[in-house]
This record gives C-alpha cells, structure tokens and sequence, in this order.
C-alpha cells in the first residue's frame, strides 16, 4: 500500500450541495468531516459560516462555491459571492465557468472572469478551483481552459460540479493533468464513490476528489490499512 | 431469487407479527410499508409497519435483530406517494417523507427504497417533464450519498375517475423509462418492476426485462385479468377498473412461466414481492393470508432456491 489514512482522508473535499439538505443534514455532514478528517468540506454557501464555527480549531478547511451550479452568473456576481464566502471564513472556493461563455468562445471573458474571482481569493488568502463542467465540452475547450487556468494562477482545475449531465471520467483527468502545468491541481468530482475509484483517480495525479460517500470510502481505507 | 410479500396487505399486523408470519410460511423476505402514521389516501396506502419518523438506533437495533431472529429480511423499504402532486403541500409533504424512507433504509442497510415518481394528472407527459427532472435530480443524487437504491414501480395509477386522465405516476412505458434513465444517468435509479401493469396497457412484460435487466432492483408479483367482455362494451378509453381486475399470481393473464424463464436468463437474483390487491380475497385477515400462501404455492413452482 503506498498510502497512509491521513494521504486519502485529505484528498476529499466533503461535497453537501445537494439542494435537498436540509440544515441539520448539512450540520451532521460537517461533524462526519471533522471526524473524518478531511481536507475540506465545501458547503452551499448559504451555511459556510456555521459550518466554518463546526470546523474552527480541526484541520478541516471551510470552502463552499461560486457561480454554482451553471456559471452564468456575472461576474461581478461571482466576486460578489467571493467576497461574502472569504467573510464567511471560506478558505477553498470552487467556482464554475461561465459555460455559455466556453461554449461561445469568448475566451477573453472567460480568462476575465476566473481572473477576478482568483484575485480576490488570493489576496485573502484563499484558493480557486475553477469547475469546467465537462460534460457540456468538447476537449478543445478543456484544453484551453486549463490553459487560461495556469494564465490566471488558479489552484486547481476540476471536473464537474455533481450537477451536470455527467461527472468525472478518466480520461477528461488524464487529458485535464496533461495540459495543466505542474503547480496546477487537478480535482475529480462527480461518481467517486468509492475508495477504489479515488485510488484509481490518485493513480494518475489527481490530488482532490468531491465526495459524498466519504464515510464509506475512509472506512474502506480504515478497514484496507488495518486501522480499528 | 427470494420470495417475499408486500406488507401493505396486512395492516392490521404489526411488524413483529407480519415478520412471524412470512417466517412461518416459509417466506425469504419482505417489503415493508413506511407510510406517514396517519389515515390512508387511498386503498392499500398509509400502512406504517415501520415508522421512519421516530426511527433511532434502538428500535434499528430491535428491527436487525427480528430480521435475525426469524430469518427474513427486508427487501425494500416501500413508499408510493405522489412527489410531483400540482398541490404544493402535498408534494413537498411527500417530498420530505421519501427522504426520511431513503435515509432509513441506508440506516437499516436494506438499500433499496420503492416508490413512484408521481405525476400531475392533469397534464401531459411532456408538461411534466421539466419538474420530474427538477424534482427527481436532487432526489436521486440524495439517495446516491446515502447509498440507497430506488426502485421505481411501473404503475400507471390510474384506476378510477379520481386519477383521470393521465394517472399518478410518470414511469409508466420504456419509452418513458429510457427518457427517464438518459435525463438522470444512475446506477441508483431503477425499477420496481411488476407484470401486471403491462398487462391491461396491452404491453409486451417480457421484452423490457430484456432492455432494462440492469435496471431491475426488485419485482411485485400481481397479476391482472383483462375481461373482454367488459373491454368490449367501454373500450380501452374507459377508466382501467371497468375492463381489468388485479388478480393474484395464476389467476390472471401473465404467463408466469414465461416470466420466470426470462427473468432468470436475465440473470435477476433479487426479490420478487407477491402484492395482493384482488378484493375476492381481502374480507379478513385470515382470507389475506390466504391469498399471500397461495400465491406463494403458485410462484414457488417457478423459483429455484429460496427456502
């Protein structure tokens, strides 16, 4: 085995988006997190700050998303959220592309409005994950936009956001890792559900996963480790 | 395969007592009822052998523990409200229940939740196409998270005046299913197959299992009898009871050995349900469970394995 618990539990940013949880779901998911470990759990924005008060004093960072679900926000909307989100105590934020935008292509603004949301993320001290969702793209978009992603200094790029016609696929990771520089992440969301399917995405260097099933997938790590 | 029963036929059981009966007959197991407590909408609806509501560890514990003890276990936990109903409260209602069942059935390790989609029936398919992915979406990603299967029954719901025109419930056809599984792409999402729908719709019940065996999670098994007599007189536009009659197994138009063959070609090892809803058996309690063991005595006939 070439990993420790500690290897995988922070690799998963703990996804409670779903529109259907209810407050209470959302504050047991962040309990789960913080017992678990984490890295992160990322919250719909609205409940960030209570769940920023659930994580204080753990390792587990806040994070929630901007733009989410279609990215059609604009983007002084998505700043906007931003701001709010890094007053929250947000640490990590994973924001969509303007689709519509990629789909047009209309890089300039696509590269504008990443741009404006890592910027102010960064000088707060935060990281960007820029959320292509791919099942909407052809490869030329993505590849572009792992481009524009290192152009404007983001920190991660990412698949999907769980809400779209599909989720990760090997071979968007593959081809989102090859075009991405070195000191660009790569995160997989959507169908990662279990431990074998993270240790698959790890294999070929994506570094953070969105899940749901975290409580399954660190048992099964627990369990595979001989961890009681 | 296993053998089980709906335990919506035998509300005035509780669930201690349904699960020494389906051990006594020899059944393999049962799909529970978890209706809200409170009165019945409908025939059939609003029996509660387990309450989800007031479900915490003790009485999962005291549930584990009679699956156990009598060597029956819980197919699939059933609840068949109308989630798209076009009266607010009710769908929302419906809506915040269906989450408590599926969320039981993760803490109960079933696993598998059986429902309907629901429909408003007073508009077409496609002006309900839009709220069904709106609604069932979230729903099913939710059900994802918990690690719980759905199992969507292919009832029309449609019966009597009351659900004219279009019935209570949208995953009626393959054609529908298709749509359905293409818009919401999940290995959670399936079906709740039951033959006896397709029967007085004039529909083939062979050839689905065929297209759809991955998406079979669990199987009712009714039967309908379809009277031409009456067919005859008011036509298939007439409202659906006043040309067919739920029968029980063998007593109907499905060729249950037909059946069987396919469905075991197919591969399908999981559980297949008698649901009684033929009124020539339900003046008492102990003419249900009547009904329940000759159906069994008849479908046994069909299924290796099992007890």
């Amino acid at each position: 085995m070439d990993y420790t618990y500690r290897d995988i539990a922070k690799m998963i940013d703990h996804s409670l988006l779903n529109p259907i949880l209810t407050d209470e779901e959302m504050e047991r998911g962040c309990r789960i997190a913080r017992e678990y470990d984490v890295a992160s759990v990322c919250i719909k924005p609205y409940y960030l700050k209570r769940c920023a008060e659930l994580l204080a004093g753990s390792e587990v960072r806040p994070s929630t998303t901007i733009g989410f679900p279609h990215g059609g926000h604009t983007t002084a909307i998505k700043v906007a959220e931003a701001k709010q989100a890094l007053d929250d105590g947000g640490i990590e934020l994973d924001m969509v592309v303007n689709i519509g935008k990629v789909l047009s292509g209309d890089w300039a603004y696509v590269r504008d409005d990443i741009r404006a949301v890592v910027e102010i993320t960064h000088e707060r001290g935060g990281i960007v994950k820029v959320i292509f969702e791919n099942c909407y793209l052809q490869d030329e978009h993505k590849i572009r936009l792992c481009e524009i992603c290192a152009e404007v200094g983001a920190d991660f790029v990412k698949t999907s956001t769980g809400f779209g016609s599909g989720g990760a696929t090997i071979e968007d990771l593959k081809l989102m890792r090859k075009y991405s520089p070195p000191h660009v992440q790569v995160k997989a969301a959507g169908g990662i559900r279990t431990l074998d399917a993270l240790l698959e995405v790890r294999a070929i260097g994506v570094t953070r996963v969105g899940a749901t099933r975290t409580v399954e997938i660190l048992e099964e790590c627990k369990r595979r480790l001989g961890i009681v | 395969m296993k053998l089980g029963f709906v335990s919506a036929i035998l509300p005035d059981l509780s669930l201690q007592e349904v699960m020494q009966f389906a051990a006594d007959e020899g059944f393999d197991c049962v799909e529970l009822m978890c209706w809200p407590v409170g009165k019945a909408e409908r025939r059939y609806a609003g029996v509660t052998h387990i309450d989800v509501a007031t479900l915490d560890d003790a009485k999962i514990a005291e549930i584990r523990a009679l699956c156990e003890r009598t060597g029956v276990s819980i197919s699939g936990l059933g609840y068949y409200p109308n989630v798209l109903s076009p009266h607010p409260e009710e769908a929302s209602a419906c809506l915040e229940h269906l989450k408590k069942v599926i969320a039981a059935s993760a803490r109960l390790g079933v696993g598998l939740v059986n429902t309907f989609i629901g429909r408003d029936w007073t508009r077409s398919v496609e002006e309900n196409w839009e709220r069904f992915v709106q609604v069932w979406k979230p729903l099913i990603a939710y059900a994802e998270e918990m690690g719980v299967r759905i199992g969507i029954e292919n009832c029309p719901m449609l019966f009597t005046r009351d659900e004219w025109p279009g019935g209570k419930n949208l995953a009626t056809s393959p054609a529908i299913w298709r749509r359905m599984f293409a818009e919401i792409p999940s290995d959670h999402f399936g079906l709740n197959f039951d033959p006896s729908h397709f029967v007085w719709q004039q529909m083939d019940y062979l050839k689905p299992l065929r297209e759809f065996s991955t998406k079979l999670f669990h199987i009712h098994a009714k039967d309908a009898r379809v009277d031409k007599h009456r067919l005859d007189e008011v036509g298939i536009l007439a409202t659906p009871l006043e040309y067919h009659v739920p029968k029980l197994p063998g007593l109907g138009d499905v060729d249950w050995g037909k059946f069987f063959s396919v469905l075991s070609d197919v591969g399908y090892e999981g559980a297949v349900c008698i649901e009684v809803e033929d009124r020539a058996y339900e003046k008492t309690l102990e003419t249900r469970q009547q009904a329940l063991r000759q159906s069994a005595r008849y479908l046994r006939q069909f299924m290796a394995g099992g007890k």
